[in-house]
Protein backbone atom coordinates (compact mmCIF):
# COMPACT_ATOMS: atom_id res chain seq x y z
CA UNK A 1 0.00 0.00 0.00
CA UNK A 2 2.66 2.14 0.89
CA UNK A 3 4.28 2.12 -2.23
CA UNK A 4 1.08 3.10 -4.07
CA UNK A 5 0.73 5.90 -2.11
CA UNK A 6 4.60 7.07 -3.21
CA UNK A 7 3.65 6.50 -6.89
CA UNK A 8 0.76 8.61 -6.48
CA UNK A 9 3.27 11.27 -4.84
CA UNK A 10 5.49 10.91 -8.09
CA UNK A 11 2.53 11.74 -10.11
CA UNK A 12 1.45 15.16 -8.57
CA UNK A 13 5.57 15.80 -8.39
CA UNK A 14 5.29 15.36 -12.58
CA UNK A 15 2.23 17.17 -13.04
CA UNK A 16 3.60 19.99 -11.18
CA UNK A 17 7.44 19.76 -13.05
CA UNK A 18 5.70 19.41 -16.23
CA UNK A 19 6.15 23.07 -16.65
CA UNK A 20 7.25 25.82 -14.35
CA UNK A 21 4.29 27.37 -13.01
CA UNK A 22 1.99 26.56 -10.00
CA UNK A 23 -0.86 24.59 -10.74
CA UNK A 24 -3.98 27.00 -10.36
CA UNK A 25 -6.35 25.32 -8.02
CA UNK A 26 -6.87 21.89 -6.39
CA UNK A 27 -9.39 20.95 -8.77
CA UNK A 28 -7.18 21.36 -11.40
CA UNK A 29 -4.67 18.95 -9.69
CA UNK A 30 -7.86 16.42 -9.81
CA UNK A 31 -9.28 17.33 -13.33
CA UNK A 32 -5.64 17.06 -15.28
CA UNK A 33 -5.00 13.65 -13.58
CA UNK A 34 -8.59 12.39 -14.45
CA UNK A 35 -7.86 13.60 -17.58
CA UNK A 36 -5.04 11.64 -17.64
CA UNK A 37 -6.92 8.51 -16.25
CA UNK A 38 -8.77 8.59 -19.21
CA UNK A 39 -5.54 8.25 -21.52
CA UNK A 40 -4.34 5.32 -19.48
CA UNK A 41 -6.75 3.51 -17.66
CA UNK A 42 -4.22 1.79 -14.84
CA UNK A 43 -3.67 5.16 -13.69
CA UNK A 44 -7.59 4.72 -13.24
CA UNK A 45 -6.49 2.12 -11.38
CA UNK A 46 -4.02 4.33 -8.96
CA UNK A 47 -6.56 6.81 -8.45
CA UNK A 48 -10.05 5.66 -8.18
CA UNK A 49 -11.70 8.63 -9.66
CA UNK A 50 -15.53 8.99 -8.62
CA UNK A 51 -19.21 10.78 -8.55
CA UNK A 52 -18.57 13.44 -6.25
CA UNK A 53 -20.26 17.04 -5.68
CA UNK A 54 -17.65 18.67 -8.09
CA UNK A 55 -17.69 15.98 -11.02
CA UNK A 56 -14.64 12.85 -11.35
CA UNK A 57 -13.12 13.05 -7.58
CA UNK A 58 -10.08 10.74 -6.10
CA UNK A 59 -10.20 10.64 -2.35
CA UNK A 60 -6.49 8.99 -2.53
CA UNK A 61 -5.10 11.67 -4.74
CA UNK A 62 -6.47 14.75 -2.64
CA UNK A 63 -4.79 13.04 0.79
CA UNK A 64 -1.27 12.65 -1.87
CA UNK A 65 -1.87 16.29 -2.28
CA UNK A 66 -2.63 17.37 1.31
CA UNK A 67 -0.98 15.10 3.53
CA UNK A 68 1.79 13.68 1.41
CA UNK A 69 3.82 11.05 3.27
CA UNK A 70 6.52 9.98 1.11
CA UNK A 71 7.51 13.50 -0.17
CA UNK A 72 6.84 15.64 2.76
CA UNK A 73 8.69 18.78 1.76
CA UNK A 74 7.78 19.00 -2.62
CA UNK A 75 4.96 20.59 -2.84
CA UNK A 76 2.77 23.03 -0.98
CA UNK A 77 -0.86 23.65 -1.23
CA UNK A 78 -0.79 28.00 -1.23
CA UNK A 79 -3.32 30.05 0.55
CA UNK A 80 -5.13 30.62 -2.82
CA UNK A 81 -5.45 27.13 -3.04
CA UNK A 82 -2.69 26.61 -5.79
CA UNK A 83 -0.52 23.84 -5.72
CA UNK A 84 3.39 24.66 -5.96
CA UNK A 85 6.36 22.51 -6.51
CA UNK A 86 8.96 23.13 -4.15
CA UNK A 87 12.58 23.44 -4.43
CA UNK A 88 13.04 19.36 -2.86
CA UNK A 89 10.15 18.87 -4.97
CA UNK A 90 12.22 19.94 -8.38
CA UNK A 91 14.83 18.04 -7.76
CA UNK A 92 12.95 14.58 -6.92
CA UNK A 93 11.58 15.68 -10.18
CA UNK A 94 14.86 15.75 -12.16
CA UNK A 95 15.35 12.44 -10.27
CA UNK A 96 12.41 10.69 -11.82
CA UNK A 97 13.08 12.25 -15.22
CA UNK A 98 16.83 10.96 -15.52
CA UNK A 99 15.67 7.58 -13.37
CA UNK A 100 13.30 6.80 -16.12
CA UNK A 101 15.04 8.99 -19.65
CA UNK A 102 14.74 5.78 -21.35
CA UNK A 103 11.55 4.52 -20.60
CA UNK A 104 9.06 4.98 -23.70
CA UNK A 105 6.05 5.23 -21.78
CA UNK A 106 7.64 7.50 -19.21
CA UNK A 107 8.44 9.66 -21.94
CA UNK A 108 4.93 9.72 -23.54
CA UNK A 109 3.45 10.63 -19.61
CA UNK A 110 5.40 13.47 -19.61
CA UNK A 111 4.56 14.72 -23.01
CA UNK A 112 1.02 14.23 -21.98
CA UNK A 113 1.32 15.68 -18.47
CA UNK A 114 2.97 18.74 -20.64
CA UNK A 115 0.41 18.70 -23.21
CA UNK A 116 -2.93 18.64 -19.94
CA UNK A 117 -0.83 21.42 -18.09
CA UNK A 118 -0.29 23.83 -21.56
CA UNK A 119 -4.02 23.77 -21.95
CA UNK A 120 -6.61 23.08 -19.15
CA UNK A 121 -4.42 25.00 -17.06
CA UNK A 122 -5.97 28.01 -19.25
CA UNK A 123 -9.02 27.15 -17.60
CA UNK A 124 -10.85 28.97 -14.57
CA UNK A 125 -12.17 26.46 -12.41
CA UNK A 126 -15.80 27.06 -13.71
CA UNK A 127 -14.80 27.04 -16.98
CA UNK A 128 -12.87 23.58 -16.16
CA UNK A 129 -15.63 22.11 -14.59
CA UNK A 130 -18.21 23.01 -17.08
CA UNK A 131 -16.03 21.09 -19.77
CA UNK A 132 -15.99 18.01 -17.84
CA UNK A 133 -19.37 17.65 -17.25
CA UNK A 134 -20.57 18.19 -20.74
CA UNK A 135 -18.06 15.52 -21.75
CA UNK A 136 -18.50 12.95 -19.34
CA UNK A 137 -22.14 13.71 -17.84
CA UNK A 138 -21.74 10.64 -16.35
CA UNK A 139 -20.13 12.42 -13.51
CA UNK A 140 -23.31 14.80 -13.10
CA UNK A 141 -24.38 12.40 -10.76
CA UNK A 142 -23.99 13.84 -6.84
CA UNK A 143 -22.78 16.95 -8.08
CA UNK A 144 -23.82 20.10 -6.25
CA UNK A 145 -23.05 22.51 -8.80
CA UNK A 146 -24.30 21.14 -11.64
CA UNK A 147 -27.55 23.57 -12.19
CA UNK A 148 -25.73 26.15 -10.83
CA UNK A 149 -22.85 26.16 -13.18
CA UNK A 150 -24.16 24.09 -16.17
CA UNK A 151 -28.33 24.67 -16.46
CA UNK A 152 -28.32 28.20 -15.61
CA UNK A 153 -28.65 30.12 -19.03
CA UNK A 154 -26.89 33.45 -18.34
CA UNK A 155 -23.71 31.64 -16.38
CA UNK A 156 -23.77 29.08 -19.16
CA UNK A 157 -23.55 31.09 -21.88
CA UNK A 158 -21.03 33.73 -20.24
CA UNK A 159 -18.71 30.13 -19.50
CA UNK A 160 -18.99 29.43 -23.45
CA UNK A 161 -18.39 32.33 -24.76
CA UNK A 162 -15.46 33.02 -22.62
CA UNK A 163 -13.92 29.73 -23.51
CA UNK A 164 -14.60 31.08 -27.51
CA UNK A 165 -13.31 34.16 -26.93
CA UNK A 166 -10.21 32.55 -25.47
CA UNK A 167 -9.57 30.25 -28.66
CA UNK A 168 -9.78 26.96 -26.05
CA UNK A 169 -12.89 25.55 -27.94
CA UNK A 170 -13.69 25.20 -31.82
CA UNK A 171 -16.18 26.96 -33.81
CA UNK A 172 -18.14 23.38 -34.48
CA UNK A 173 -17.84 23.04 -30.25
CA UNK A 174 -19.07 26.17 -29.55
CA UNK A 175 -22.16 25.64 -31.74
CA UNK A 176 -22.64 22.44 -30.01
CA UNK A 177 -22.69 23.54 -26.59
CA UNK A 178 -24.73 26.62 -27.45
CA UNK A 179 -27.24 24.72 -28.69
CA UNK A 180 -27.11 21.80 -26.07
CA UNK A 181 -30.25 22.15 -23.72
CA UNK A 182 -28.07 20.52 -20.91
CA UNK B 1 3.51 2.39 -28.58
CA UNK B 2 5.17 4.64 -30.76
CA UNK B 3 8.52 2.57 -32.33
CA UNK B 4 11.62 3.89 -31.04
CA UNK B 5 13.30 5.86 -34.10
CA UNK B 6 12.09 7.60 -36.97
CA UNK B 7 10.05 10.90 -37.58
CA UNK B 8 6.36 10.72 -38.12
CA UNK B 9 3.92 12.73 -40.39
CA UNK B 10 0.27 13.05 -38.54
CA UNK B 11 -2.12 13.93 -40.79
CA UNK B 12 -5.81 14.06 -40.41
CA UNK B 13 -8.19 11.67 -41.96
CA UNK B 14 -9.21 14.06 -44.60
CA UNK B 15 -5.85 13.76 -46.21
CA UNK B 16 -6.24 10.40 -46.86
CA UNK B 17 -9.16 10.48 -48.05
CA UNK B 18 -8.26 13.26 -50.22
CA UNK B 19 -6.49 10.71 -52.22
CA UNK B 20 -8.35 7.51 -51.89
CA UNK B 21 -11.80 8.47 -52.63
CA UNK B 22 -11.91 12.61 -53.49
CA UNK B 23 -9.60 11.99 -56.57
CA UNK B 24 -9.46 8.73 -56.45
CA UNK B 25 -5.77 8.59 -56.93
CA UNK B 26 -3.62 6.45 -54.06
CA UNK B 27 -0.87 5.76 -56.03
CA UNK B 28 -0.45 9.26 -55.34
CA UNK B 29 -0.65 8.69 -51.68
CA UNK B 30 1.25 5.46 -51.96
CA UNK B 31 4.40 7.51 -53.60
CA UNK B 32 4.22 9.51 -50.07
CA UNK B 33 4.39 6.73 -48.21
CA UNK B 34 7.13 5.45 -49.52
CA UNK B 35 8.93 8.68 -48.69
CA UNK B 36 7.63 9.62 -45.55
CA UNK B 37 6.72 7.46 -42.33
CA UNK B 38 2.79 8.32 -41.36
CA UNK B 39 1.59 7.85 -37.60
CA UNK B 40 -2.23 7.82 -36.53
CA UNK B 41 -4.46 7.01 -33.95
CA UNK B 42 -6.93 4.56 -33.98
CA UNK B 43 -10.07 7.26 -35.04
CA UNK B 44 -8.15 8.28 -37.90
CA UNK B 45 -7.33 4.64 -38.87
CA UNK B 46 -11.22 4.07 -38.59
CA UNK B 47 -12.24 6.66 -40.71
CA UNK B 48 -9.82 5.66 -43.84
CA UNK B 49 -10.98 1.79 -43.09
CA UNK B 50 -13.99 3.03 -44.52
CA UNK B 51 -12.44 3.72 -47.84
CA UNK B 52 -12.49 0.91 -50.30
CA UNK B 53 -9.33 2.19 -51.77
CA UNK B 54 -7.96 1.58 -48.27
CA UNK B 55 -6.51 -1.98 -48.89
CA UNK B 56 -4.43 -0.27 -51.47
CA UNK B 57 -2.05 1.52 -48.90
CA UNK B 58 -2.77 -0.96 -45.61
CA UNK B 59 0.51 -3.23 -46.36
CA UNK B 60 3.07 -0.44 -46.87
CA UNK B 61 5.26 -0.75 -43.59
CA UNK B 62 4.79 3.21 -43.67
CA UNK B 63 1.38 3.72 -41.42
CA UNK B 64 1.94 3.29 -37.94
CA UNK B 65 -1.07 2.95 -36.19
CA UNK B 66 -0.50 4.36 -32.19
CA UNK B 67 -3.38 2.17 -30.24
CA UNK B 68 -1.85 1.38 -26.69
CA UNK B 69 -2.39 4.86 -25.89
CA UNK B 70 -6.07 7.22 -26.03
CA UNK B 71 -4.92 10.31 -27.45
CA UNK B 72 -8.33 11.57 -28.39
CA UNK B 73 -9.54 11.75 -24.86
CA UNK B 74 -6.60 14.61 -23.80
CA UNK B 75 -8.37 17.53 -25.87
CA UNK B 76 -11.99 15.60 -26.15
CA UNK B 77 -13.51 18.20 -24.48
CA UNK B 78 -12.20 21.17 -26.76
CA UNK B 79 -13.57 19.97 -29.84
CA UNK B 80 -17.03 19.09 -30.98
CA UNK B 81 -18.37 15.56 -30.91
CA UNK B 82 -18.15 14.88 -34.73
CA UNK B 83 -14.40 16.59 -34.52
CA UNK B 84 -13.65 13.70 -31.83
CA UNK B 85 -15.42 11.05 -33.86
CA UNK B 86 -13.12 12.21 -36.95
CA UNK B 87 -10.13 11.88 -34.84
CA UNK B 88 -9.15 15.71 -34.90
CA UNK B 89 -8.07 16.15 -31.01
CA UNK B 90 -6.38 12.73 -31.51
CA UNK B 91 -3.89 13.53 -34.16
CA UNK B 92 -3.31 17.06 -32.26
CA UNK B 93 -2.62 15.46 -29.22
CA UNK B 94 -0.49 12.37 -31.11
CA UNK B 95 1.62 15.32 -33.21
CA UNK B 96 2.56 17.55 -30.16
CA UNK B 97 3.82 14.26 -27.95
CA UNK B 98 5.44 13.29 -31.09
CA UNK B 99 6.92 17.18 -31.15
CA UNK B 100 7.89 16.24 -27.83
CA UNK B 101 10.37 13.44 -28.99
CA UNK B 102 11.77 15.68 -31.86
CA UNK B 103 10.13 12.77 -33.80
CA UNK B 104 7.42 14.55 -36.05
CA UNK B 105 7.71 15.01 -39.56
CA UNK B 106 4.44 17.07 -39.76
CA UNK B 107 1.27 18.03 -38.77
CA UNK B 108 -1.31 18.30 -41.61
CA UNK B 109 -4.47 19.67 -40.78
CA UNK B 110 -7.42 20.79 -43.27
CA UNK B 111 -10.34 21.98 -40.75
CA UNK B 112 -10.70 25.39 -39.63
CA UNK B 113 -11.82 24.01 -36.06
CA UNK B 114 -8.34 21.96 -35.07
CA UNK B 115 -5.88 24.41 -37.00
CA UNK B 116 -7.35 27.57 -35.12
CA UNK B 117 -6.89 25.83 -32.11
CA UNK B 118 -3.33 24.80 -32.62
CA UNK B 119 -2.82 28.40 -33.81
CA UNK B 120 -3.89 30.07 -30.93
CA UNK B 121 -2.99 27.10 -27.97
CA UNK B 122 0.24 25.09 -29.41
CA UNK B 123 1.93 28.02 -30.92
CA UNK B 124 5.26 26.03 -31.18
CA UNK B 125 3.74 23.93 -33.15
CA UNK B 126 2.84 26.30 -36.02
CA UNK B 127 6.22 25.56 -38.05
CA UNK B 128 5.57 21.94 -38.35
CA UNK B 129 1.69 22.76 -39.47
CA UNK B 130 0.53 22.27 -42.91
CA UNK B 131 -2.84 21.48 -45.27
CA UNK B 132 -3.12 18.50 -47.67
CA UNK B 133 -2.76 20.68 -50.78
CA UNK B 134 0.38 22.95 -48.82
CA UNK B 135 1.75 19.21 -48.51
CA UNK B 136 1.63 18.85 -52.14
CA UNK B 137 3.31 21.68 -52.48
CA UNK B 138 6.15 20.60 -50.53
CA UNK B 139 6.18 17.34 -51.66
CA UNK B 140 6.94 18.89 -55.07
CA UNK B 141 9.43 22.02 -54.59
CA UNK B 142 10.61 20.84 -51.25
CA UNK B 143 11.23 17.25 -51.05
CA UNK B 144 10.88 17.01 -55.34
CA UNK B 145 8.92 14.03 -54.97
CA UNK B 146 6.60 14.73 -56.76
CA UNK B 147 7.33 16.80 -60.39
CA UNK B 148 5.78 19.87 -61.02
CA UNK B 149 3.26 18.64 -63.99
CA UNK B 150 1.92 15.93 -61.65
CA UNK B 151 2.06 18.57 -58.58
CA UNK B 152 -0.19 20.73 -60.46
CA UNK B 153 -2.61 18.11 -61.82
CA UNK B 154 -2.94 17.20 -58.08
CA UNK B 155 -4.44 20.41 -57.76
CA UNK B 156 -6.46 20.88 -60.24
CA UNK B 157 -7.97 17.15 -59.48
CA UNK B 158 -8.45 18.36 -55.65
CA UNK B 159 -9.60 21.73 -56.68
CA UNK B 160 -12.73 19.64 -58.81
CA UNK B 161 -13.18 17.27 -56.39
CA UNK B 162 -15.40 17.20 -53.04
CA UNK B 163 -12.29 18.05 -51.23
CA UNK B 164 -12.88 21.47 -49.13
CA UNK B 165 -10.08 23.81 -49.90
CA UNK B 166 -10.28 27.57 -50.48
CA UNK B 167 -9.12 28.73 -53.88
CA UNK B 168 -6.95 30.79 -51.85
CA UNK B 169 -5.14 28.20 -50.43
CA UNK B 170 -4.74 27.30 -53.75
CA UNK B 171 -3.64 29.75 -55.56
CA UNK B 172 -0.79 30.39 -52.62
CA UNK B 173 0.69 26.96 -53.34
CA UNK B 174 0.72 27.05 -57.49
CA UNK B 175 2.79 30.51 -57.34
CA UNK B 176 4.67 28.70 -54.86
CA UNK B 177 5.40 25.49 -57.40
CA UNK B 178 5.96 28.30 -60.01
CA UNK B 179 8.38 30.31 -58.07
CA UNK B 180 10.28 27.84 -56.59
CA UNK B 181 10.67 25.59 -59.97
CA UNK B 182 10.09 28.43 -62.06
CA UNK B 183 7.17 28.88 -64.43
Amino acid sequence: MSELSEIREQYVILLLGATDKPIPTIRHVQKEIFILSKIQPQIQDLFHFEKHYEGPYSQLLQESVRDPRHYERAYHVTSRDSLILLPNGRIIYDDLVEQTREDKYFITLMDSLRLIRTIYDKLSKDELLFLIYETYPEFIQFSNVYDNLVKNEERREKIITNLRRKGLITKDRFEELIKSDS
Amino acid sequence: MIPSTGDFIVADSSFYICFLHDIQNPEILLLMLREFEFAMGNKVHCEICKCTAYESIQNTGHIVVVSDINFSEILRPFFSKYENEKGEGEIVALAVLLYGMNRLEKLILDDDGPREFVEKNLTHMLDFMTGTVGFVGKCCYETHLLEKALSLQILSDIEHSNFRVSQEVLCKVRRLINEELGV
